[in-house]
């Protein structure tokens, strides 16, 4: 379970949740055609939630916040319809409501059957504001990346969980980043609602990783698993041969694929202590890209010293047999 | 009389093995230590496997090394006399001065004191400081998870590297200064061909009582 399952005082957050305070921000969510009927089910569910949006929230959570709320799937199986309340008070959504993507139907119980929300209803491709996040490269870098292309039935949210969805910080979030891998590629059962067939072997794919644990504990799986090109968070995962495999890829002076995860990664800046790339130090010591430079200039001062301390001696040395030649044959001694 | 090997065969053995794993370890160490700038021209997974492998072999033959100075009791060799520090500023005085006048060395090597007062210093130093040292952080490395997850704040194994690195850099000093003192101040009797030959010396004379006199007696 995740870290903030254990923390459930929603009832006295979730009067935060105001749609007024929403509202400029997501009337340009509502336009386009191709998404008329999302926009519609939004618009319908705000406008009849509009006096009542926090009494929703608790409405709902009282059935799914919790743990034990499950929905029966075919066979002996029942899937979770649990919503951690805490998750979505902490996450980029924090200000919604339930019924802010889930049509009003729902309110009637049992549920009929109702149109699943889907990121990109909201979150149109051209939403793209300064300093904001780039819907639009997601998009499209998820049109045509290996999951849209094996399954058509991928959609954002297999990966993305709106009731917690945070953005990338820290080494804590890395890990719940590659869980977001693992939650299939680790899991028969969520594998194959998309595909009919076993998800590969994971630990005979990245035998070739030493210390492969260690590695996904601060290395992402998009790390190695995307394209290039896009500045932030990739979503182009590409075919298993076009993973980096190179090792100075990110053991180097410039880690291109370790610094593409930052915002501002201060491209081979040297920082705290004096340490190279001082973004990646807080995360771990990378061989390679977090070299000490406090410590190369005394390498140059030890290992230069002894090679000019021998060299000069030698020169000396050169000079007075030189001089002393005569002296020391007369002397019948060994002439070094 | 017999004569007397002054390097037995496992020393030379050591040695040489010591020798070669130095060597590629301080290359492939400055290989993954400056990966990516093409400096050495092994890839960080050449290096990484290399290094790993000659590492551990560094272990066991330092291992065996202990065994063996154990066993032989040639341990004693690393024993400093009472009057160390005035015969290493003996020694010292000759390297600066004594040597450049064509003076004989202060300290003649035997089979029972192979060091001359400095050598024995820098190898107590070598062999108990800074060799294991070496092994320590080195396991560390290798075995990273058993470091802590984080040391002041920052990704935890930064304090082995940095002091697998600083140790690095002193063996390299070392083996420069080595290098240059077997090659062209070798005293005779422990130069690069009695390492390899073990080179054998008549027994010794009757106990002389001081360096000047041992000098004096060999002239
Ligand atoms: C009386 C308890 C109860 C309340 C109140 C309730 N739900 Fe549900 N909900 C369920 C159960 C049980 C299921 C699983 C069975 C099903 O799909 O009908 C479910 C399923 C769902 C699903 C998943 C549907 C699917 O097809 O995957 C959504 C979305 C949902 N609820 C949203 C809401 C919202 C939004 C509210 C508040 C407006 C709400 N629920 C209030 C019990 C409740
Ligand atoms: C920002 C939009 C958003 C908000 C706010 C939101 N949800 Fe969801 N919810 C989604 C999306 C997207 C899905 C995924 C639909 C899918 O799986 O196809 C989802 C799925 C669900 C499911 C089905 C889970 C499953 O495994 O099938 C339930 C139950 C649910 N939400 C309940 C709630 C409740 C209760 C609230 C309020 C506490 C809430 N949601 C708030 C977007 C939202
Ligand atoms: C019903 C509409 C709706 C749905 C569905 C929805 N979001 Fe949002 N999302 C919003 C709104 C509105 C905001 C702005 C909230 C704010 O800034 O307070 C937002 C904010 C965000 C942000 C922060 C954006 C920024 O620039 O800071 C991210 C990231 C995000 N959503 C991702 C997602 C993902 C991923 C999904 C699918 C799992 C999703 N959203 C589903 C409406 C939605
Ligand atoms: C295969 C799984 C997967 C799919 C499918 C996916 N994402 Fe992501 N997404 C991730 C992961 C993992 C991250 C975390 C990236 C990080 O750590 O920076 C992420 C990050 C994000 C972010 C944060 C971006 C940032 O700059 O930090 C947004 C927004 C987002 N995804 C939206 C979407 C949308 C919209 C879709 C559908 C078009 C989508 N994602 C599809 C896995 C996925
Ligand atoms: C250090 C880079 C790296 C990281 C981190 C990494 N991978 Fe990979 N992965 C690869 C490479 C390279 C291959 C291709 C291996 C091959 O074909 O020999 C691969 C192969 C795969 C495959 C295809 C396996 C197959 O046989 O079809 C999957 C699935 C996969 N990785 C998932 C993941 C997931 C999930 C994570 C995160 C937990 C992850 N990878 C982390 C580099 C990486
Ligand atoms: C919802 C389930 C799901 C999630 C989450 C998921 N994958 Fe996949 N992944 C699949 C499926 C299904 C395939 C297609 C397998 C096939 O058809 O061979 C696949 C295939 C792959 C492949 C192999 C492509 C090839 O060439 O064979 C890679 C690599 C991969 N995924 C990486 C990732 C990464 C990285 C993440 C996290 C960002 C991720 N996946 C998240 C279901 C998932
Ligand atoms: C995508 C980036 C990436 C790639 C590719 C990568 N590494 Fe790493 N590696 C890391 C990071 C980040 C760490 C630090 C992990 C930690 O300590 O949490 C690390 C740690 C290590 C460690 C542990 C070092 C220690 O003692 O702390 C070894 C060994 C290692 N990598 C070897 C390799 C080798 C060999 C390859 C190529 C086959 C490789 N790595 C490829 C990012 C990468």
């Amino acid at each position: 379970m995740g870290p903030m399952g254990t923390e459930r005082n929603h009832a006295t957050t979730s009067s935060r949740c105001s749609l007024a305070s929403l509202s400029p921000r997501r009337s340009t969510a509502a336009l386009p055609a191709a998404l008329l009927g999302a926009a519609l089910a939004l618009a319908a569910g705000r406008a009849a939630a509009q006096p009542d949006a926090s009494a929703s929230l608790e409405q709902c959570l009282s059935c799914h916040g919790e743990q034990d709320a499950v929905r029966e799937e075919p066979g002996e199986r029942k899937a979770s319809v649990y919503v951690d309340p805490h998750g979505l008070t902490e996450s980029e959504h924090r200000d919604m409501a339930c019924g802010d993507c889930h049509a009003r139907s729902f309110a009637v119980d049992p549920h009929p059957a109702a149109r699943r929300a889907d990121c990109l209803d909201c979150h149109v491709v051209n939403e793209t504001r300064a300093g904001g996040v780039a819907f639009q490269d997601i998009a499209e870098d998820f049109a045509d990346s290996v999951h849209a292309d094996k399954s058509p039935e991928f959609r954002c949210v297999h990966c993305h969980d709106a009731h917690t969805l945070q953005l990338p910080t820290t080494r804590a979030r890395i890990f719940e980043h590659n869980k977001v891998c693992l939650h299939c590629h680790a899991d028969e059962a969520q594998f194959q609602k998309l595909v009919d067939k076993a998800p590969p072997d994971l630990d005979e794919a990245h035998d070739w990783l030493p210390n492969r644990d260690l590695h996904w504990q601060t290395v992402r799986c998009l790390d190695c698993h995307t394209g290039y090109d896009a500045p932030l968070a990739s979503h182009l995962i590409l075919p298993k041969d076009k993973a980096i495999k190179n090792c100075e890829a990110c053991h180097a002076e410039t880690p291109t694929q370790l610094l593409r995860r930052y915002r501002d990664p201060g491209d081979g800046e040297v920082g705290k202590l004096g340490f190279l790339n001082a973004r990646l130090i807080d995360d771990a010591y990378v061989i390679g890209a977090t070299r000490n430079e406090l410590l190369d200039a005394l390498m140059i001062i030890i290992i230069g010293g002894a090679g000019g301390g021998v060299a000069g001696h030698g020169m000396l040395r050169f000079l007075f047999y030189k001089a002393f030649r005569r002296r020391v044959v007369h002397a019948g001694g060994h002439p070094s | 009389m017999k004569k007397r090997v002054m390097f037995p065969r496992w020393l030379r053995l050591w040695h040489w093995l010591n020798a070669v794993l130095f060597s590629v370890l301080i290359v492939t160490g400055f290989s993954l230590h400056f990966a990516g700038s093409g400096s050495v021209g092994v890839g960080f997974r050449v290096s990484f496997l290399v290094h790993n492998v000659l590492g551990i072999g560094l272990v066991a033959a330092f291992v065996g090394y202990l065994a063996a100075m154990l066993i032989t009791g040639h341990w004693r060799q690393y024993l400093p006399r009472r009057t160390i520090l005035g015969d290493a500023l003996k020694q010292v005085r000759f390297y600066i001065f004594g040597i450049l006048r064509g003076e004989h060395h202060p300290f003649v090597a035997v089979p029972e004191r192979r060091f001359n007062p400095v050598q024995q210093l820098a190898y107590v130093f070598a062999v108990f400081v800074l060799i294991p040292a070496q092994i320590v952080t080195g396991l560390l490395l290798l075995f990273p998870d058993l470091a802590p997850a984080q040391v002041l704040g920052l990704g935890g194994v930064w304090p082995m590297a940095l002091a697998h690195s600083l140790v690095a850099y002193a063996s390299c000093a070392f083996l420069f200064v080595h290098l240059y003192l077997a090659l062209t101040v070798g005293e005779p009797h422990t130069g690069v061909a009695s390492m390899l030959l073990g080179d054998r010396i008549p027994p010794p004379p009757p106990p002389a009582t001081t360096p000047k006199a041992a000098r004096a007696e060999r002239a």
